[in-house]
């Protein structure tokens, strides 16, 4: 088997860089630093971080495969999308490329926050042990693709504590009803 | 069932023109990131489960978060990029004297893009009417289409190419997994306050926010 060099890998990519491999190349990375940043922090509860981490961690490895297999799947319907009559090889190559990123683009807008939304209570419950923080508790938000439903304060979270969120007085931002 | 699709929607996959603009992974990355900022908080905002309060403020911090990186990866990642593909350059030609030739052979057909852009741009200057421009315009893409394809298809403009290609990748890798999380905390915070979303109430203890969104 020949050694695959830098020189390899640019080539390949110069001939065909499919947006899949972006996006996976990044999962890959956040998957592995942003539990590490999250651990590293020393502000935060242990307990609040180990699951916050775990659910990063998680996220991106739901993230992986669903963009991979999305990209597959649309450059799968290439050859309906491909119209006849054309030099074939050329369009046929130019509709899988495009599809590949609509496919990206389904997994992003909603592949992943579902799978999150269906998986993510069943991940975190195997590695919940004693010292964990309970879901239910700390993530009364759909438990979705990272640590942004950690990020809510508890006290929201709290049905006996007092309303703490205000009616801003700035417009929303982009259309989000407040 | 047979499914047919419409002449235009084929049309427009496989177009060149579009089938390269995904290809480029500044493009692709930053669509993905819009929306990222639209289903994300979406998904949060329409949880059915959740606490009315806490799904609001999850959805808005996550949408500021996507909005922060969206922001920082446009405005930083080109000139992250273009020092990545520099070093990247001079190590692949020092590599081999094959290299060297394909890197050149880049470098020309990049000046060639570069001086018809010019050239179009000086001559719809001059043009008197829109009828004209509109000739100089579809002339422009069909030559510039045709010579791109010409370009894809010789081996030696790929190393180039993929040299730009990876860098790029390295650059969104370095922006979005490790300094967008730390830059967007000190922005996302203040926002959120300003928002109304930070307030604490009466009485209550606000729990600290965890550093990552």
């Amino acid at each position: 088997m020949s050694k695959l060099n830098l020189t390899d890998i640019c080539k390949t990519l110069g001939a065909k860089n499919g947006a899949e491999n972006v996006v996976i190349a990044v999962a890959i990375f956040k998957g592995i630093f942003r539990p590490l940043f999250t651990m590293s922090d020393k502000k935060q509860d242990p307990k609040s971080k180990k699951y916050a981490a775990i659910r990063e961690g998680a996220t991106e490895l739901i993230a992986i495969p669903s963009y991979l297999g999305m990209a597959k799947l649309a450059e799968h319907f290439a050859p309906k999308f491909s119209p006849k009559g054309k030099e074939i090889g050329q369009v046929l190559s130019n509709t899988k490329t495009t599809l590949g990123f609509f496919g990206v683009c389904t997994a992003a807008l909603i592949v992943i926050p579902g799978l999150c939304n269906l998986a993510m209570p069943s991940i975190l419950k195997l590695f919940k042990n004693g010292d964990s923080v309970d879901p239910q508790k700390t993530n009364t938000v759909n438990p979705e693709i990272n640590s942004i439903a950690t990020a809510v304060p508890k006290t929201f979270q709290s049905v006996a504590t007092p309303p703490i969120i205000s009616k801003p007085s700035v417009p929303s931002a982009g259309g989000l009803r407040i | 069932m047979k499914i047919s699709i419409p002449t235009p929607v084929k049309n427009f996959m496989s177009k060149s023109t579009n089938s390269e603009l995904v290809q480029n992974t500044f493009v692709a990355v930053s669509i993905e990131t819009v929306l990222k900022m639209a289903g994300r908080p979406s998904f949060i905002y329409l949880d059915k489960k959740a606490d009315p309060e806490a799904k609001k403020y999850a959805s808005v911090k996550e949408f500021l978060y996507q909005g922060t990186c969206f922001g920082l990866y446009v405005a930083l990642v080109p000139k992250i990029k273009h020092f990545i593909s520099g070093k990247l350059i001079e190590n692949l030609k020092g590599k081999s004297a094959q290299n060297k030739l394909d890197i050149a052979y880049f470098d020309r057909a990049n000046d060639v893009l570069a001086k018809m852009k010019a050239r179009l741009n000086s001559n719809l200057k001059t043009a008197t009417n829109k009828d004209a421009k509109k000739v100089l315009k579809s002339t422009y893409s069909d030559s510039v289409g045709k010579l791109k394809s010409m370009f894809k298809e010789n081996k030696k403009y790929h190393l180039g190419k993929g040299a730009t290609e990876v860098s790029a990748i390295a650059a969104s890798i370095l922006m979005l997994a490790i300094l967008a999380p730390q830059l967007a905390h000190p922005i996302i915070h203040p926002v959120m306050k300003a928002l109304g979303f930070d307030k604490k109430p009466d009485g209550a203890k606000v729990a600290e926010i965890p550093k990552k969104v």
